[in-house]
């Protein structure tokens, strides 16, 4: 049992420690304890401890203290205090801010554009580096003259050094492509255009794996597709940018015209274990 | 961050049905997805996809199919539901089905679909992708799953998924 207060062999009582903000650790069983350690110690070294409230559940180190086996959903509050080598512990803190562990999330939203008319060409920069790939889904249209339209992928601004492959079947024939080299990466017919039925949209799933690699070449396959009543294509297609920068930026370039005002573009994160 | 990929409901077949129905769905979700891995009763009997009980001909599709040693590509116009497989399913045999509806409560879009089903049956099997429209406007607030003549079968199980941008 630690020593409250002053004593003639562990020294005076160090002061109490101030509590800082408590976090959901995104474990849901875990929190994140944040506070500013004791201004006087006395003799030796400290070791702080935060402890939850219900269920006195206790983690150590310096900030923020990481406490753990905490139940998701239940409401807790933290108190830290801090305990020297000789036994002489602080007064507790003040109990932090009320913190509940929630479900940890595996697929999440990163951020969003919906279309307006008056550009063509969308960027997702400043791409959080924290997951294991991106996903990026879209209901799309374009403003031009035509029943339907290509999207352009390109990664980092990089303007070179992309290839990809596709398969389409429209209900009239099977069409494959191949391009290498380009400045950007191709998805074929992936949008609808004005020439369409007004709210006849194209739509696509992209998944981008390893996306934060810098050993790795960056690949991606998409689906995609669009129908208008008398014709349509579905396509699959794989792509790779030829580089192993991490990607940080992903801008989506319509090929003729502008995002209209229907079309939404979200991109995703999706964590890995 | 908030939970961007949720399950709405899942149907487990107890026993065998004509059809599975996910209703009063939220319009709170960008995106649904569906997944399914049904049996069918006889030979003949495909699975089919259908919102908002309309069966007027309102639904198209456009797909690309093979079996390992033909592919293909076929559309559809006018019809009253879509079709999820080219193929014959296999009597008694799982499959595997999945839908990505985009901008499914949407007022102003018309509703489209990418889909597949797939089965194996160790030496033969197929594959089929698809894009289908249903020519709507109206928000989805129900999806059926459903079959031609015969019934899903027991031990079915179907998952709707609400998929949400930021």
């Amino acid at each position: 049992m630690p020593i409250l207060g002053a004593n003639s062999s562990g020294g005076s009582r160090p002061s109490a420690p101030v509590i800082g903000s408590a976090t959901d650790g995104g474990t849901g069983t875990t929190a994140s304890v944040a506070f500013t350690p004791s201004t006087y110690i006395g003799k030796g070294t400290i070791t702080y401890t935060a402890t939850s409230s219900p269920g006195n559940l206790t983690g150590t180190g310096s900030s923020p203290i990481t406490v753990s086996g905490l139940t998701t959903g239940t409401a807790y509050t933290f108190t830290v205090r801090g305990t020297t080598n000789s036994g002489v512990a602080s007064a507790s803190s003040s109990a932090s801010n009320s913190v509940t562990p929630a479900t940890p999330t595996s697929f999440e939203s990163i951020a969003t554009f919906t279309g307006n008319g008056s550009s063509g060409s969308i960027t997702f920069s400043s791409i959080p580096q924290t997951y294991k790939a991106l996903q990026i889904r879209w209901t799309g249209r374009t403003t031009a003259a035509q029943t339907n339209a290509d999207l352009y992928v390109q990664f980092n601004s990089v303007s070179n050094g992309y290839i990809n492959h596709s398969i389409q079947g429209n209900g009239v024939a099977v069409e494959t492509k191949n391009d290498v080299g380009g400045s950007y990466s191709i998805v074929y017919n992936s949008l609808t255009g004005n020439s369409a039925t007004s709210g006849q949209m194209g739509v696509g799933v992209m998944d981008i794996e390893d996306y934060a690699s810098t050993t790795r070449k960056k690949t991606f396959r998409a689906y995609s597709g669009q129908q208008r009543i008398s014709q349509g294509g579905i396509r699959y297609t794989s792509g790779m940018a030829m580089y192993n920068t991490a990607i940080s930026s992903i801008t989506l370039t319509i090929g003729s015209g502008n995002w209209d005002s229907n079309s939404s573009v979200a991109l995703y994160g999706i964590k890995g274990a | 961050m908030a939970i961007t990929y949720e399950p709405i409901a899942t149907t487990t077949l107890s026993s065998d049905t004509a059809e599975i129905t996910f209703s009063s769905i939220p319009s709170s979700y960008t995106d649904l997805r569906l997944v399914f891995t049904p049996k069918t009763q006889y030979a003949g009997n495909y699975i089919w996809l259908r919102f908002n009980t309309d069966t007027d001909a309102n639904y198209s599709r456009s797909v690309l199919y093979l079996d390992g040693s033909s592919f293909g590509t076929f559309h559809g116009n006018a019809e009253t539901k879509i079709r999820m497989n080219f193929y014959t399913p296999t009597v008694g045999r799982f499959a595997l089905y999945d839908a990505d509806i985009f901008a499914y409560s949407s007022s102003s879009a018309k509703k489209t679909i990418l889909y597949s089903g797939i089965e194996d049956n160790n030496g033969s099997g197929y594959l089929t992708r698809g894009v289908a429209m249903w020519s709507s406007s109206s928000a989805i607030t129900s999806v059926t799953l459903t079959t031609d003549g015969g019934n899903i079968l027991s031990g079915t199980v179907a998952t709707l998924y609400g998929i949400k941008a930021a």
